[in-house]
């Protein structure tokens, strides 16, 4: 048996949807209904034949036309047709809408509704919308998408508001595609302004959801107008007075023709400017700023160009960028009165160190030294005194004297310079020798006011004294003096070290400073004369190491077959602690997180130490936060159950950078640390980048198969048209059937019975019967 | 006040004659106090098993006067006599080797020893007196060179190397007689811890008791002795200040002054 299905009818009544329709359940095999058929034709051409001659014309059309009636209601018969009428629910094919909710479809053109305003009429605007004409085709599902995609009733399609802070567009397509795949839908209508700020993979992936898509593309006509700094290119890191480069992209829609002045500013003042010429209508353009830093420490600067009339979004039209700027190299001065091995080995100390420039000075001759060739045989060049002590002191991180007298090279004021460099931020350190201290004439200079001891009075302060340096207690614990993080594995080495032969004997330590090493020997019938001492003068930092016979320290330990280094780590060390080296600052902080979220809580740590590097249990911290406006804010503060460790909190509801400045008092000294910028910025990218991007649109049709349109073109395609892109045909779920076979009817026994008769009475009639 | 060594040095160059007279009104005044004698500079002579350590004892004397003499750095007036087996031989950064024979191969322990104190900051001055290459002494030198540093060779130091530069301006080599116009040199990174020249620069610096010269210079006479000592000087300002002269300030200078 065979079934062959009819056109079906299908009409609708108040109980319901019902569908008929016509299927023939054939006898006979199809041949063998063929061969019947056959054998009825070549019945039929011999009926004529033999009717023809004997009849009329009308007569033989008129029983030949019964017959083939006759004939056909036999064949019908074996075709078997039957009436099956189902009772049936109608299921739409499934069509997926999704409407771009983001922040940009907010943005409304001049004279025009927003975006997504622009969206809504288009979906329920009119008789003849969107949804009204594709709900009769289709089983919609709407859909609302930002930087993810969600269910929208379609009821509350009014209710939506513009407010996803970035767009990814592929991956709500995916994700919406994915959620659907059971329910094999007949594609998707998108409608969006395009701005994509996700990622592009999802695209290469479109076509194989085997969905066309239909794009509707909003505010794709609409004159779209901004300027954006797209990207600033700066390292973190940056190095005084060495030039650094800040690349900048920027971005406009809509300024051609037009100069754009870009500005690079730091606190306010303008650092550099650059002109773009926007020759474009949309495009990018490449700015570069050089900035020669001047000064060390954590500054924020910012790029930005002044906004124009008709911006879409101004907030795009600046960033900010932090910059650390480190020294690259300690500068150091190093003056030598005489060659010595003191100077030797410390020139090899500091020349060592990668994170040193040194430029030094050694006095090889003497006036008093008798000269025995013409002065163009000598290497010797002159000593810049006049250029060093007036113009480049500042140029130096660190001076230090060597067994150098002052008196047969300068005059005194001089020696005031280098008072006042200290005082403003400099480092001096002075080594022992017959040419230091109260030997060196430095008695009452303005050199003795800047070191941690007073000098005698007398000018014979040098002692052939054979001894060893003992650390104080503030010594142990000092970066500059201790050389194993381990305190009795220091205090080996300190032990270790071989002894000094010589010292400068000092008057008294200064209130204030602090002596890190004491002489193990009696000198003077004094006990503990000071060895090392170090202190703060005004802004910087000034040491006095009081013999010429460290080196020892170095050469003889290699001599035991023992190291050199703890000698070159002292060195390091104390030029570090000397310059202020930002890792032995004494007041800490860091923050938990590199970036923070607007409206989240700002969080880190600060760890405050005392002058021997050991936790403070005491101090009194005092902050300074400001926010990007330069507004101050309150921060909190919280002990944790480390000794000088406490954590910070504190809101941050604006973008940009905060900074955070600490000062923590320390046995009524006052510590600052390092400031700490940061970043806080709105999570998304709706508020940086809202152009139309119909390119994306017309992409994600083309892979699919789909359509791309305008909404605002006057020629795009009417809804009708779409519906029939889309196609699709209802499927029907049948709920009750019932079939009525045609040829067990009485209707059909009685037709036949009723033709044959007729004919045998038209025959008799005829006369043929 | 000076000491009465210094009194009786000066006395006894006055008894020579003018130089020392310039030498006794431009001496610089000794500081009251005297330095220890382990910050002073000498030069510490080295004394070895075999051949002839010391073939000129009194030529250290002389070039340490003369450093003193020319240069801000005090000296002590005597050499230091060491082996390498003398604890004490890294209070004196600065080793003479002086020979005119050879000499019995170092030990392994003394190779190590002397290695160490080249690469941790020592210099060492070999002065070959005798002057015949590749025999006695310098034969000797070379074996000891190679198995001190086996993966270095001694080279010829250039004409731009920073000992020429030190303090004098050095053109040529001097010594008792020139038997190289050259000083070689075992190169460390950026440091010459062993020189060698073959000149006999200590035979040339040497004084007998009554303060004449020992040896005559050929050919050049006393302006060979001069740049013998000029060397000499250059070799301790070169220990006391290694590459200073190569520290970009002076190079303008150094560049106008060479011409």
């Amino acid at each position: 048996m065979i079934a062959l299905p009819f056109y079906p009818l299908l009409w609708h009544t108040a109980s319901g949807t019902f569908r008929s329709s016509l299927t023939w359940e054939m006898t006979l095999s199809f041949t063998l209904t063929c061969a019947v058929a056959v054998l009825c034709v070549l019945l039929l051409y011999l009926q004529w034949r033999d009717l023809r001659p004997r009849v009329s014309l009308r007569v033989c059309w008129g029983l030949c036309l019964l017959r083939v009636v006759v004939y056909g209601l036999v064949l019908g018969m074996l075709l078997n047709p039957s009436l099956l009428i189902q009772k049936v629910l109608q299921i739409l094919p499934p069509l997926l809408v999704m409407l771009d909710t983001s922040g940009s479809m907010g943005l409304a053109e001049a004279g025009k509704p927003s975006r997504l305003q622009q969206a809504r009429d288009y979906l329920r605007g009119g008789e003849r919308s969107a949804l009204a004409t594709l709900a009769q085709q289709y089983q919609l599902k709407l859909y609302q998408f930002d930087e993810t995609a969600r269910a929208l009733p379609i009821e509350r399609l009014e209710e939506v508001q513009p407010g996803g802070r970035s767009t990814d567009v592929l991956s709500a397509l995916h994700t919406v595609l994915e959620e659907q795949r059971g329910t094999q839908p007949m594609g998707v209508l998108l409608l969006s302004d395009g701005a994509h700020h996700g990622s592009d993979t999802a695209l290469g992936h479109l076509r194989q959801a085997g969905i066309r898509v239909v794009t509707a593309g909003v505010g794709v006509h609409s004159p779209y107008r901004d300027i954006r700094i797209a990207s600033v290119q700066a390292p973190t890191l940056a190095f005084v007075h060495y030039p650094t480069e800040v690349n900048v992209k920027l971005q406009t829609w809509g300024y051609r023709g037009e100069q754009l002045p870009v500005v690079l500013t730091r606190a306010g003042r303008v650092v550099a400017t650059r002109t773009v010429h926007v020759t474009t209508d949309v495009g990018e353009q490449q700015v570069q700023f050089e900035l020669e830093p001047e000064e060390v420490g954590e500054f924020t600067y910012t790029v930005s160009v002044a906004p124009h009339l008709g911006e879409a979004i101004t907030t795009n039209n600046h960033t900010d960028f932090p910059l650390s700027v480190a020294r690259d190299k300690i500068r150091v001065l190093l003056v030598c009165g005489s060659p010595s091995w003191n100077y030797r080995f410390l020139r090899q100390g500091l020349k060592q160190d990668p994170g040193i420039d040194m430029i030094s000075f050694v006095i090889l001759r003497t006036p008093t030294d008798v000269v025995n060739v013409p002065e163009n045989q000598l290497s010797l060049i002159p000593f810049p005194t006049q250029r060093l002590f007036t113009q480049e002191l500042k140029n130096f991180d660190l001076i230090i004297f060597e067994n150098f007298s002052y008196q047969l090279y300068f005059p005194w004021y001089y020696l005031e310079n280098v008072r006042k460099y200290v005082h403003e931020g400099g480092a001096f350190a002075m080594l022992g020798g017959m040419l230091s201290f109260a030997q060196g004439g430095y008695t009452g200079t303005p050199i003795e006011d800047i070191l941690p001891i007073s000098m005698r009075q007398d000018r014979s302060d040098y002692r052939t004294v054979t001894q060893r340096m003992l650390l104080t207690d503030e010594g142990k614990a000092h970066p500059i003096t201790r050389l194993a993080s381990d305190a009795a594995e220091n205090q080996r080495i300190w032990d270790m070290l071989p002894e000094l032969d010589a010292l400068n004997v000092v008057g008294h330590v200064k209130p204030g400073a602090t002596v890190l090493g004491v002489s193990s020997s009696r000198v003077d019938d004094r006990p503990g004369v000071p060895l090392l001492a170090m202190q703060r003068f005004g802004e910087g930092r000034t040491l006095a190491l009081m013999s010429d016979y460290i080196w020892k320290w170095n050469f003889q330990m290699a001599g035991r077959m023992d190291s050199n280094q703890h000698y070159l780590q002292f060195i390091r060390q104390m030029v570090r602690w000397l310059i202020r080296d930002p890792v032995l600052k004494q007041v800490r902080m860091v923050a938990d997180a590199s970036e923070f979220p607007v409206g989240s809580e700002v969080t880190g740590t600060v760890q405050v130490l005392q002058d021997d590097y050991r936790p403070a249990e005491t101090a009194t911290l005092s902050t300074k936060l400001r926010t990007p406006q330069g507004a101050e804010l309150p921060v909190q503060y919280v002990a944790t159950n480390n000794p000088g460790e406490y954590r910070y909190r504190f809101r941050a509801d604006e973008e940009g950078i905060y900074t955070l400045d600490v000062q923590a008092d320390i046995g009524g000294k006052t510590h600052e640390a390092n400031r700490l910028l940061l970043r806080v910025q709105q999570a998304g990218d709706e508020s940086q980048y809202a152009a139309p991007n119909p390119a994306l649109l017309r992409d994600i049709a083309e892979r699919t198969g789909g359509l791309f349109f305008a909404l605002d073109d006057p020629a795009r395609p009417g809804v009708t048209s779409v519906s029939e892109f889309f196609g699709g045909a209802p499927s029907y779920q049948v709920l009750e059937e019932t079939r009525l076979r045609l040829r067990e009817t009485l209707p059909i026994f009685f037709l036949m019975l009723s033709v044959l008769a007729l004919e045998w009475w038209w025959r008799r009639r005829a006369g043929l019967l | 006040m000076q000491s009465r060594r210094a009194f009786l040095r000066h006395i006894r160059h006055w008894a020579l004659g003018a130089p020392a007279l310039l030498g006794l009104v431009a001496a610089r005044p000794r500081p009251g106090t005297a330095l220890p004698a382990s910050n002073m500079f000498t030069v510490a002579q080295l004394q070895y098993r075999g051949g002839q350590w010391d073939p000129h004892p009194r030529a250290v004397a002389p070039l340490l006067q003369e450093v003193r003499l020319r240069t801000s750095v005090e000296t002590r007036d005597e050499r230091q006599v060491i082996t390498l087996h003398d604890p004490a031989l890294f209070a004196h950064p600065f080793l003479y080797m002086a020979g005119a024979r050879g000499f019995e191969p170092f030990s392994d322990e003394e190779r190590e020893i002397l290695r160490r104190y080249l690469l941790f900051g020592g210099l060492m001055l070999i002065d070959d007196v005798r002057g015949n290459k590749n025999r006695d002494f310098d034969a000797s030198v070379r074996q000891e060179i190679t198995r001190l540093f086996p993966d270095r060779s001694l080279k010829i130091l250039p004409p731009e190397h920073t000992i020429f530069r030190t303090f004098y301006l050095i053109r040529t080599i001097g010594g008792v007689r020139i038997v190289n116009p050259y000083l070689e040199g075992i190169q460390v990174e950026d440091r010459t811890p062993l020189l060698y020249c073959q000149n006999g620069l200590g035979a040339a610096w040497e004084r007998d008791y009554l303060g004449r010269w020992v040896a005559s210079c050929h050919p050049g006479g006393e302006a060979q002795r001069l740049e013998a000592f000029k060397l000499g000087v250059n070799c301790a300002l070169y220990a006391l200040t290694v590459n200073y002269k190569q520290d970009l300030i002076h190079l303008p200078f150094i560049r106008k002054k060479l011409g």
